[in-house]
């Protein structure tokens, strides 16, 4: 195998066209997972807290939507907000845009179901002590629950990250011009080298998910509280 | 003749298709120690969490220092302010220093400044013996020094009443004594409360009154002494279950 | 409701590219829930090459993209491998099985490269049901005298199964669900169909409300098959009181 073709387009496989145009390949690969995480992340913990408190039929028709979020392919999801949404509303949503919504609502929807979960595992104990002291409900959860229902749930949030940046591959398909797409244009144009190539972008991407595990791993493990 | 401080009338409670609670009613007089006991099951825990609320009933009365529980109006936050609970399980907040642990509520629920909080606080410590703990975290303490501050919390709020839930059924059996011994002190200072619980040597030695409970009712009601004593003012399901609690 | 829109033809690619998502699925699950229990042994092997050869292994599938590793097989690998063999591979070798017809390279491609991506996930379901086992167990069996084989046969394993069984269940949802990134090969699945059809009618809510609501109804037979086999599972109904 001949990973001359790698040096070559080093900078292309990097930064796309940039400067000369927008930015792409790894760069825009690791933009697009920084914003759908923190989008999935904010979107996450708040439709969590509202699952852990909401009973009933606000609850179950939440839960219903969280499903459904789970169960569509992340692929379809990506077709409908970038192909139906300008037929609908009339908007021109750029296909970067579409990719990180869609990202960060199946995103969300998975930690939400986390978040709730982590929430839902203290012993009841915890929020009966809070109550029984006089605090209200968002007391009790922010200076009680939480503190401790966060450290839990710190892996759910470091896997789907995980998953979020593996994702970020399928705005290929709608063209976007981040690191897989970027690899299959030169592999079009090189013709001869492709297992170079994509063993070269699989091995970005690999890194690009250990930083993620392992630092960000790393640093929850730290912080997780022994329980009393 | 003041008005008890806590008065339950003909208190019922289900849970789906099970009957909780039954047609309790129940006096507690300022000052009182009041223990309730029974067999699991019976309801007794059940029926010490309505009186702050954190168990919701469908019939009955139930007023607490003149608050009506369980009215639709009624403003639970500033009730539970007033009544202080001590768990099974200790329910310390792990994430915070013994301190903080006391200061918390303090400051979010009553308003007072951090400092006076940390001061209260600090003479509570001093109070159960534990003030060269204040910056531990519970998981470095045993189970009852852990308990020991969870009253000195609970107390911290300056409640008319205190409700112990089977606080020492959790505990190594070396470390009963030490949280039986503040709660003893507790009770002669005029801390008027209500317990649960399986130690029947504390229950004779500062209950004022014991009540039985089985299967969701109040079956005995008594003054300590005639509860226990071997004449035996007590009903014939209470007589079996001293036999066997007492057996040990 | 819509589909009274579509015309049957296009209806027609729609489950077409269905049913070689559901073919694909369901080959794959297959095979990976079994490649996936053979890397959860040597995941565990006391073999310290062995452990440490399947972790890395397993650590390279789940940490790629499966879109880059489909590109590897269908693209890489055809250029690595000697020309008679990528010529054999496309020919059609007549009909496989059920007049199924010799499964075309984007298949193959496809089904090798998501099966290797999902066995990898699964192995990790494996080792966590295993892990979920208490370790008391083992020390009970080894105090009633039980030989090592029959503790981890009779004891672990059945356990360690039923603990797997829901989110193995959730790995085959996730199997239906990454088949759509085979429309990326060429390979003419739901997704595929779906964004054919909404090319030639323009009809984009017809066409992709008609596949995501066959996705959905494949996810949805799959929890249901799990649950059913969760609630015949025996040693729940003894524990109920």
């Amino acid at each position: 195998m001949n990973f001359a073709v790698i040096s070559d387009n080093l900078l292309y496989f990097m930064v796309g066209s940039w400067p000369n145009g927008p930015i792409g390949g790894a760069a825009l690969t690791v933009l697009l997972s920084l914003a759908s995480a923190l989008a999935s992340a904010v979107l996450g913990l708040a439709l969590g807290i509202a699952l852990s408190q909401s009973k009933g039929w606000p609850g179950m028709a939440l839960r219903t939507v969280l499903g459904f979020l789970r169960a569509v392919p992340v692929l379809m999801l990506i077709f409908w907000i970038y192909f139906l949404l300008p037929v609908v509303f009339g908007l021109d949503v750029p296909g970067v845009g579409a990719v990180t919504v869609a990202l960060a609502l199946i995103g969300g929807a998975y930690l939400a179901h986390a978040v709730s979960a982590g929430i839902d595992s203290l012993p009841r104990g915890q929020s009966e002590a809070a109550r029984a002291l006089g605090l209200g409900r968002w007391d009790a959860l922010r200076l009680v629950i939480l503190p401790q229902a966060l450290p839990r749930m710190a892996p759910s949030f470091v896997n789907q990250w995980v998953a979020l940046i593996k994702d970020t591959s399928l705005a290929y398909v709608i063209g976007v011009s981040e690191l897989s797409f970027v690899a299959t244009q030169v592999s079009n144009r090189v013709m001869v080298y492709p297992a170079e190539i994509y063993l070269f972008v699989a091995a970005v991407y690999y890194i690009l998910c250990m930083i993620v595990e392992v630092g960000i791993g790393r640093a929850a493990a730290r912080y997780r509280i022994r329980p009393a | 003749m003041s008005s008890p401080v806590i008065s339950i009338r003909n208190l019922s409670k289900r849970y789906g298709e099970f009957q909780v609670l039954s047609d309790c009613s129940l006096d507690v007089a300022r000052g009182e120690v009041v223990v309730v006991c029974g067999p699991s099951g019976s309801g007794k825990s059940t029926l010490i969490k309505t009186i702050n609320g954190l168990e919701p009933f469908q019939f009955g009365e139930l007023r607490v220092d003149g608050a009506g529980v369980g009215d639709p109006g009624a403003d639970l936050r500033a009730l539970r302010a007033r009544v202080g609970m001590v768990f099974q399980h200790f329910e310390l907040f792990p994430h915070l220093t013994v301190i903080q642990n006391l200061m918390l509520a303090q400051v979010k629920v009553l308003g007072r400044s951090g400092v006076e909080a940390a001061e209260r606080g600090m003479a509570l410590l001093e109070r159960v013996g534990l003030a060269d703990q204040r910056l531990k975290r519970p998981a470095q303490l045993s189970g009852g020094q852990q308990q020991r501050v969870a009253i000195a919390r609970a107390l911290a709020m300056d409640p008319v009443v205190m409700l112990f839930d089977e606080p020492t059924s959790s505990l190594d059996p070396e470390m009963v004594g030490e949280v039986l011994d503040v709660m003893t002190a507790l009770a002669e200072g005029g801390m008027t409360m209500v317990c649960v619980t399986h130690e029947m040597g504390f229950a004779r030695r500062v209950a004022d009154r014991v009540v039985f409970m089985d299967r969701g009712r109040i079956l005995d009601d008594a003054g300590a002494e005639e509860f226990f004593g071997a004449s035996g003012r007590r009903s014939a399901r209470a007589g079996e279950f001293l036999s066997r609690v007492l057996r040990a | 409701m819509f589909d009274g829109f579509l015309a049957p033809r296009y209806l027609a690619w729609l489950l077409e590219g269905f049913g070689v998502t559901l073919t694909l699925s369901a080959l794959t699950s297959v095979v990976a829930l079994g490649l996936g229990f053979i890397l959860c042994m040597a995941r565990l092997s006391p073999v310290r090459l062995v452990a440490a050869g399947a972790g890395l292994w397993l650590s390279a599938f789940r940490n790629t993209p499966l879109l880059v590793q489909l590109f590897f097989w269908y693209f890489g690998v055809s250029a690595l491998l000697p020309e008679n063999w990528t010529g054999w591979l496309n020919a059609s070798h007549g009909d496989f099985a059920f007049g199924l017809g010799w499964p075309s390279f984007e298949f193959l491609a496809g089904f090798v490269g998501l099966t290797l991506y999902s066995a990898a996930f699964m192995a990790e379901e494996y080792r966590a049901g295993i892990n979920g086992v208490p370790g008391g167990q083992i020390l009970a069996g080894r105090a009633l005298g039980l030989g090592s084989g029959v503790i981890w046969r009779r004891i672990i394993l059945p356990q360690a199964a039923r603990n797997a069984l829901p989110p193995l269940a959730g790995q085959v949802m996730n199997v239906v669900k990454n088949s759509s990134l085979t429309m990326a090969i060429g390979l003419a699945e739901l997704s595929y169909a779906s964004r054919q059809v909404e090319t030639e009618t323009f009809r984009a809510f017809e066409a992709f409300g008609a596949a995501t609501l066959l996705y959905i109804l494949a996810v949805a037979a799959i929890e249901a098959a799990s649950q059913v086999l969760i609630a015949r599972d025996p040693l729940r109904r003894a524990a109920r009181p």
